[in-house]
């Protein structure tokens, strides 16, 4: 039997909530704002939720989404927005290329910093950073953003390459 | 705590699936209220005209009176894709497309727009024709020019305010647009 579009959707949401609640805490300081984020993700999901096709994974088109409309809700008042790493400092590794896990562990440690330079990323390299600290692969970031690989793999190597020379002259 | 906070996230989905249906609904309702409207007018105008025309009215004033509906049907055609596409944007495609069909959505002038040409002149060939009286006699090539001023001065205020709506509502979205995909594909 053919799922209802009500049914399709609250299952979407129970499988990826929690990925939308990350993405929402990347974008907003505070749980009103995210609140408000999450919901506006969750209203898009259900006007795009009748053009799904399948053609990608479906975790790939919630990205897509909550990518997209955190790019027009930021939109709204990007300046005023900061990308909130607190809550996934396990993965702030993906932020560091080298493998010295001392240097790692130091750099961790100085995540108040990390945050400060992260907070004055373009609302585009947000998204990316939030993506990568998603543990996504390239092609899957690729697959969001609409570009190519290498590209996205430049891009993010230069955003992290960036946030590297920052915190070192900050040091 | 967590059986509580899952009963209330619950809850909270559950209301706005039904906020998200009753606004289905009511697009739906609109939508079909306005096809009802447009449908009804035509029916109506078109009566009219067969009836007037039985009862021996000029034939340039019958015809004018077709070619004002025909364009009217097509102004309503027009508009009707054009908010369709406004209120249909698909989040769920990768960020460069969907930036890209902002841009091409928020752009003033569009390629599509020549059509409009169609139902204008239809607008102006019919009102003409319907006038038909003031544009004979002595005076008819002044009184043609001067009719057809006010119709080219009443469009001109109109893309004026249309232009002003543009610049306040879609310029500040498009021009953001451009900025973000130029930033992505830097």
């Amino acid at each position: 039997m053919k799922e209802s579009k009500e049914e399709k959707f609250k299952k979407i949401i129970a499988e990826n909530g929690d990925k939308i609640t990350r993405i929402c805490r990347y974008y907003n300081p505070n749980t009103e704002d995210q609140k408000d984020m999450y919901q506006e993700i969750l209203v898009n999901i259900w006007n795009s939720l009748d053009r799904f096709r399948g053609e990608s994974a479906i975790s790939t088109w919630i990205y897509r989404i909550a990518v997209n409309t955190s790019l027009s809700f930021t939109g709204k008042a990007f300046r005023f927005m900061k990308l909130q790493v607190s809550t996934d400092q396990q993965n702030l590794n993906m932020l560091f290329d080298d493998n010295d896990l001392e240097d790692k562990l130091r750099k961790e440690a100085n995540l108040e910093q990390l945050q400060n330079q992260l907070n004055l990323l373009s609302v585009i390299d947000k998204a990316l950073i939030s993506l990568v600290l998603e543990g996504l692969t390239m092609r899957e970031i690729a697959d969001i953003i609409g570009l190519t690989e290498p590209n996205v793999k430049v891009k993010i190597h230069r955003i992290k390459e960036e946030l590297a020379r920052k915190l070192l002259n900050n040091q | 705590m967590e059986t509580n906070n899952n009963n209330k996230s619950v809850v909270t989905l559950e209301t706005l699936i039904h906020n998200l249906r009753i606004e289905d609904n009511r697009n739906l309702t609109l939508t079909r209220t306005m096809q009802g409207v447009m449908w009804g007018v035509v029916t109506i105008y078109a009566i009219i005209l067969v009836v007037k025309s039985i009862m021996g009215a000029p034939w340039p004033e019958t015809i004018g009176g077709f070619v004002v509906m025909l364009a009217f049907v097509l102004f309503a055609l027009f508009f009707r894709n054009y908010s369709k596409e406004y209120k249909s944007v698909d989040y769920g495609l990768p960020t460069t497309q969907m930036l890209s069909k902002a841009i091409q959505r928020y752009q003033i002038f569009q390629r599509r727009s020549i059509f409009l040409l169609i139902p204008l002149a239809l607008e102006d060939l019919g009102l003409t024709l319907f006038m038909h009286d003031f544009f004979n006699g002595q005076h008819a090539i002044t009184n043609l020019l001067i009719a057809h001023a006010y119709f080219i001065g009443l469009l001109a205020i109109g893309f004026f305010v249309g232009y002003l709506i543009w610049k306040k509502r879609h310029k500040p979205l498009r021009d953001y647009a451009i900025k973000l995909l130029k930033e992505i594909q830097s």
